[in-house]
């Protein structure tokens, strides 16, 4: 066995262990650490798989602002949730008739799974052969905001849609704080110039090589989120309309190019291949800011409720 | 062929800080000496790691970001360090000493 079998062995197996240990655990403070390590070791599975881009999107989106927020959740709701462990037969019965349907409903998905033909189309080949038309070259952003462009759509309308579901619910105002220190402010207002610059140059690069927009949203999202951790950037508040109108603007542009192209070029999202790279970049700027906005809102949105959620532990 | 040799004698001691550091993160018995261990031992370790890898990179400009990225997870450790010492302070947790003064 040679040493990268070794590694990726190695590599599954632990990331199948950190998956088990984030679901498995009664504390919801390892299960949420144990989330971030598998987030991480995720990033690591990317990139042995030749995926840059996902590798990067994971890090910055799944293990970082994920993170971030599920820590967040956290100290805002601390431990008062008590999660049911195995706590013994009865359960277990009791979860019998759901583990039953869940394996029936595998095997069908097995079953139905190997039938399918093996690569029915060849994607790669289709994909290299229309790239001089996409106005791009990397593949996946050819993919992402040209081919497949209305995917891309919806993803940022789901990504707005999440915003709503978090305004409508509403958390808690009140935030265990960081403990005041000096460095901390300093390291924010050092990095996030850099972290600004690196953003500009994700998105420039997702034109020719692994980049774009949401990786560059989500680096500006966590300089957003840094400086409000080192207590540099206050809070916002959902009253301030120039976040919503800055989170709407990217999608609407999207939206107002699509329309454009369905009347002129009679389909949705169809570039002529001379303005495609224009196009492509236009869009990609709009949405880093809006989608920049939108994550870091995520985490610095808090509703203006007048007081935190009533706690069970103050409760008489 | 001597650079080969400096490449992977930096790579080995880096692996050696590395695990010098996790023994300490796990055998350790506070919260500042773990930081400690943790901190001296990765920076170090990532450098001479960084360091090795830079030896054995095709191009100049890839053995320069290979290093580059050394300064930033120096200064990023270090503020995190200590930030959770300041932290672990203000909560009042005392300094581990040695039961038998």
């Amino acid at each position: 066995m040679n040493a990268a079998l070794t590694f990726d062995t190695l590599l599954a197996l632990l990331l199948l262990w950190s998956a088990w240990q984030a679901l498995s655990t009664p504390k919801l403070d390892r299960a949420v650490i144990m989330f971030i390590v598998f987030g991480l070791l995720l990033t690591l599975v990317w990139s042995r798989l030749d995926a840059p881009d996902i590798a990067l999107a994971e890090a910055a989106l799944g293990a970082g602002l994920t993170g971030t927020l599920l820590l967040d959740a956290l100290a805002a709701f601390g431990q008062t949730g008590q999660p049911a462990g195995n706590t013994g037969f009865v359960t277990t019965i009791k979860r019998f008739p759901t583990i039953l349907v869940l394996l029936v409903l595998l095997a069908a998905l097995l079953a139905a799974l190997s039938k399918l033909p093996l690569q029915a189309v060849n994607l790669p080949a289709m994909v290299a052969q229309q790239m001089p038309d996409s106005g791009v070259s990397h593949p996946v952003t050819a993919v992402l905001l040209n081919f497949r462009g209305y995917d891309t759509l919806l993803e940022v309308a789901v990504l707005m849609l999440a915003l709503l579901g978090i305004l409508t619910v509403g958390l808690p105002v009140e935030r265990p704080l960081l403990s005041r220190n000096l460095l901390v402010p300093i390291l924010a207002r050092y990095a996030v110039p850099l972290m600004t610059l690196a953003a500009i140059y994700l998105l420039w690069a997702g034109s020719h090589r692994p980049g774009g927009a949401f990786q560059a949203a989500a680096m500006l999202a966590a300089g957003v989120v840094l400086l409000n951790l080192a207590q540099v950037q206050p809070r916002w508040i959902p009253g301030q309309h120039w976040i919503r109108q800055l989170i709407s603007a990217g999608f609407l542009l999207f939206l107002c190019i699509a329309a454009l192209l369905l009347m002129l070029n009679g389909g949705l999202l169809h570039y002529p291949p001379d303005q495609a790279g224009l196009l492509i970049l236009l869009i990609e700027s709009g949405l880093t800011v809006s989608l920049a906005i939108n994550l870091a809102a995520f985490y610095l949105l808090r509703s203006d409720r007048p007081e935190p959620l009533p706690n069970q532990e103050d409760e008489p | 062929m001597l650079l080969d040799l400096a490449s992977n004698l930096l790579l080995l001691a880096g692996g050696f800080f590395f695990c010098a550091g996790t023994v300490g993160l796990l055998r350790f018995p506070d919260v500042y000496t773990r930081l400690h261990a943790l901190a001296k031992a990765d920076n170090l370790g990532l450098g001479c790691l960084l360091a090795g890898l830079a030896l054995k990179a095709d191009s100049l400009v890839q053995a320069i970001k290979l290093l580059a990225i050394w300064p930033l997870v120096l200064v990023a450790s270090a503020v995190v360090g200590y930030a959770i010492a300041h932290r672990a302070d203000q909560l009042g947790i005392t300094p581990w000493q040695r039961d038998d003064r």
